[in-house]
């Protein structure tokens, strides 16, 4: 029987400092050790995988009874061997105590303008190692550490309320933590009058946070097994931008990248859960459609190498997940934008997604937080509208790109100046 | 069990601690197209130890296996105590001890893995058959069986079983360029009869999808809209539950004012409520996170805020009783305050028809596609819907957000269904990152004056 088997081991190790309504009131230790098994036999796939006390064997098994999936012919775990350099990262040096003040400290920057502001925060502290061997020789040790922070701040005054949500990242002990509780801060800060946009389509400037929001369902359309889909009615077929490679979809400004390579990034890893070295995937490039971010099981069935994309939960088999994401930036300033613009509205903060997997560009969000520009200054601030139109076509005629963005958790991108929106009030 | 959880409690310099063990089997098939992409199944057991310090603040390992209980909880006394927090008193209750089985028609661990896959590869071939326009489809089956033991120092022991069952059905149907899709989905905690002769189910999923290829974006505007039973469930979660829940509102004074009991927020006929003990919904169970039993909770009768849900600390907090409402998605993580299954009760309204009768031009919102609260401002996402248009459903619409303020559109309801359904459908409730199961449901509501965001 031809048969193929992984065995992996995954550690976490996360520390959590919770605060509500602007004071720490938890501190939590969460330890995880999951083991997952599986097996390619005969052309089937099966997985299994348990923190409880099963054996190999009995992994192995399990995962054996479970290979129903048919996987192409040319699907091979990988035979290299890839170990983490033994740095010790920064953020492992970090005590529980270290974590505290830090909280601490990004409450009182957050609240340094407005201590009436109500902020709930969580900061977490995350190690992961993993353990994988296949039996093709394959074998991968990682560790890697990063920080996490979450946030929820609420406003109340004069009878109006003003919530404001983001989320940040970093896998390095430097001061971005602080420049994410200022950027928090600053969102009050300018939000002094509420104000009515009109309605209509207009100029609109997308901040890092919104952007990344707003390109969530994208992303899910440069998922290789969403992308190539081998499956309906029995023929190789290609979807969305699949049938759309080397094609100028986009404006020849935007460039957009999947990349686990980049130094001090909490997604940044030599290595992936499946043992493929981890790389930077070009997914558009100057506006054409350049790639796609594939596991092993994608891969093979896009008849292409696996771009080291496979990433797994503790307990499910690997899935294509993006890294770090990031779109690259222009020339001007976020100043410079606000500057040239006469009447148009800036949006920092945008509803969830709809769940759509960027089928179709459409979309339809609500303003969390926006601030309307007159003649270059904020004018006010506009929340509750809805802001809608087709990303793709808007991508295609860009109107500016930044070169201050930042990152928003996992996705980096300029402030976007994009035209043929519609807002709604 | 009960001997081992009160063994790792015993004589703890603590004010109260407690261990929450949980495990769970899980059995996931997963086709997409005409292939089966996934077949997997996991044992996921561990626990959650949680002490609160003299002085205040909590501390909570969690960990997995069931290796050195005693250990963890000393851990989750250690972080407890580091901190420098406020006193936090929890509402009391009475000491449980509990067994509640699980009582199964058909019993999902004991259907073979080769008897579920013919059954949902039999509805995956029929979706991808039933129109040539249906190019791809998603259908997703996954079983599990969860079992907890709780105590904690106080004396409480509480074992629980609980099964959840879930199919999922997606069509994505193309003409030319426009490609839609269209989902359906079933998730109860029962056994494997909820899963059995849902060709219908099957069909309605590819029905959506192809009715959107034709379907048009609303024009983007204020509306007077009919919300669809699982729409208003979705209204009666996002808009007004999450205020409900006490942690947003027990240490903010101005949250508790603008929630205070007594006032008046919608019309006479609106009665709300949250109920954790209805059978076979996936927010249902006999006691919650903290051991209190679930139960009924009225949050609005007549329109005047009446009630809100608690965990024993906002309980505590603002000198109310718990409500049964302390839920943890798993033992990876603290219980929270959580909606159940949460209602608008039917009243005097009539049918959609009766309802509809008298609108000029409006929209039929139907089916939800997501949603979020921001305190008074919601957001929910129509899977689809219809125009009305002198009071009869006109051309088919494609997916449109709903936005409003709450306190606005509670105020605006000025019709209140006859009927009653709850949302069978999958789906969790997303509290920070973590996603929890829950059902809501209702009559059909008319709304006036809401924000359609489209074209």
């Amino acid at each position: 029987m031809d048969r193929q088997i992984e065995l992996i081991e995954r550690n976490l190790d996360v520390t959590r400092v919770g605060c509500k309504f602007s004071r720490v009131k938890s501190i939590e230790r969460q330890s995880y050790r999951g083991r997952a098994a599986r097996v390619i036999a005969n052309g089937k796939v099966g997985h299994a995988g348990t923190t409880d006390g099963l054996s190999d064997d009995q992994l192995v098994q399990r995962a054996s009874d479970m290979a129903h999936v048919n996987v192409p012919q040319t699907l091979s775990f990988p035979s290299e061997f890839f170990t983490s350099p033994q740095t010790p990262s920064t953020v492992d040096q970090l005590t529980d105590m270290d974590l505290r003040d830090w909280t601490r400290q990004m409450l009182s920057i957050m609240r340094q303008h407005n201590p009436h502001l109500a902020i709930e925060l969580n900061v977490s502290r995350v190690n992961e190692t993993i353990d994988l061997h296949n039996s093709n020789g394959g074998e991968a040790h990682l560790s890697r550490s990063w920080l996490e922070a979450e946030t929820w701040i609420e406003r109340h005054a004069d009878g109006e309320v003003l919530v404001a949500l983001d989320r940040f990242a970093t896998a390095q002990v430097d001061d971005s933590h602080l420049d994410f509780a200022r950027r928090m801060a600053r969102r009050f800060r300018w939000a002094q009058k509420p104000i009515e946009p009109a309605s209509g389509p207009q100029s609109v400037i997308f901040s890092p946070s919104a952007c990344a929001s707003l390109l969530a369902p994208m992303l899910m359309a440069f998922n290789g097994s969403f992308a190539f889909n081998p499956n309906s009615r029995g023929s190789k077929r290609r979807t969305g931008f699949a049938s759309k490679i080397g094609q100028q979809e986009f404006d020849p400004q935007f460039s957009l990248f999947d990349d686990a390579t980049l130094p001090d990034r909490p997604y940044s890893a030599w290595v992936d859960h499946e043992g493929t070295r981890s790389q930077c995937t070009p997914l558009i490039s100057s506006g054409v459609v350049s790639g796609f971010y594939h596991d092993l099981i994608s891969a093979a069935q896009a008849e292409v190498r696996s771009t080291g994309n496979g990433w797994r939960d503790m307990l499910e088999p690997p899935v294509p997940a993006p890294t770090n994401v990031r779109v690259q930036g222009g020339a001007v300033t976020l100043g410079d934008m606000l500057k040239n613009m006469n009447d148009g509205l800036l949006i920092d903060l945008i509803g969830a997604s709809d769940g759509a997997i960027g089928l179709t560009g459409e979309f339809s969000r609500t303003i969390v937080l926006a601030y309307q520009i007159k003649r270059g200054r904020v004018a006010g601030y506009v929340r509750g509208a809805s802001v809608s139109g087709d990303l793709y076509r808007a991508l295609q005629n860009i109107e500016a790109l930044s070169c201050d963005g930042y990152w928003s958790d996992n996705v980096s991108t300029p402030y976007i100046q994009l035209g043929s929106v519609i807002v709604s009030a | 069990m009960q001997d081992r959880l009160f063994e790792a409690l015993r004589q703890l310099n603590t004010p109260y601690a407690e261990i929450r063990l949980e495990r769970r089997e899980t059995t996931r098939l997963i086709y997409r197209g005409d292939q089966l992409v996934t077949v997997d199944t996991s044992i996921d057991y561990g626990g959650f130890a949680r002490a609160l310090a003299v002085h205040g603040g909590w501390g909570a390992a969690t960990f997995t296996g069931d290796a050195d209980l005693r250990a963890h909880v000393c851990d989750a006394i250690r972080l407890a105590n580091a901190l420098d927090a406020d006193p936090i008193t929890l509402a009391p209750i009475a000491p449980i001890t509990d067994r509640v089985y699980a009582c199964l028609p058909i019993d999902f661990r004991t259907v073979p893995l080769s008897a579920k896959q013919t059954r949902i590869g039999g509805y995956n071939d029929l979706l991808l058959n039933c129109d040539p326009r249906v190019e791809s489809t998603y259908v997703a089956y996954s079983d599990a069986f969860i079992t907890t033991w709780y105590a904690n120092t106080e004396g409480a022991f509480i074992y629980q079983e609980r099964p959840l069952i879930d199919l999922h059905f997606t069509a994505v149907a193309r003409a030319g360029d426009n490609v839609q899709r269209g989902n359906q989905s079933l998730a109860l905690a029962c056994g494997y009869e909820a899963v059995l002769d849902r060709e219908e189910l099957a069909r309605s999923a590819a029905g959506q999808a192809l009715e959107q290829l034709t379907a048009q974006l609303v024009k983007a505007g204020r509306y007077t809209v009919i919300l669809d039973p699982v729409m208003t469930g979705l209204f009666t979660h996002e808009a007004f539950g999450h205020l409900s829940e006490a942690d947003f509102i027990a240490e903010n004074p101005d949250a508790r004012a603008m929630m205070a009991l007594g006032r008046q927020f919608g019309p006479r006929n609106l009665n709300i409520y949250d109920d954790g003990a209805v059978p076979r919904l996936r927010g249902s169970m006999a006691y919650d996170d903290e051991g209190v039993p679930a139960q009924k909770t009225w949050l609005m009768r007549d329109g005047v805020l009446v009630g809100r849900l608690h965990s024993r600390e906002t309980a505590g907090q603002m000198r109310e009783a718990p409500t049964g409402n302390a839920r943890a998605t798993s033992y990876r993580y603290a219980p929270q305050v959580r909606m159940t299954n949460t209602a608008i009760a039917p009243s005097d309204g009539g049918s959609l028809h009766d309802l509809i009768k008298d609108v000029e031009l409006g929209v039929y919102a139907c089916d939800w596609a997501g949603g979020e609260t921001l305190l008074e401002d919601f957001t929910f996402v129509a899977k689809h819907g219809y125009m009305i248009r002198r009071g009869e459903l006109a051309e088919p619409l494609r997916a449109m957000t709903l936005t409003g303020n709450v306190f606005e559109t509670l105020r605006y309801i000025d019709g209140i269904g006859s009927d009653f359904a709850w949302d069978a459908s999958s789906g969790d409730c997303g509290k920070g990152a973590e996603g929890l199961p829950v059902c809501d449901g209702g009559p059909h509501i008319r709304v006036r004056d809401v924000l359609v965001g489209g074209a």
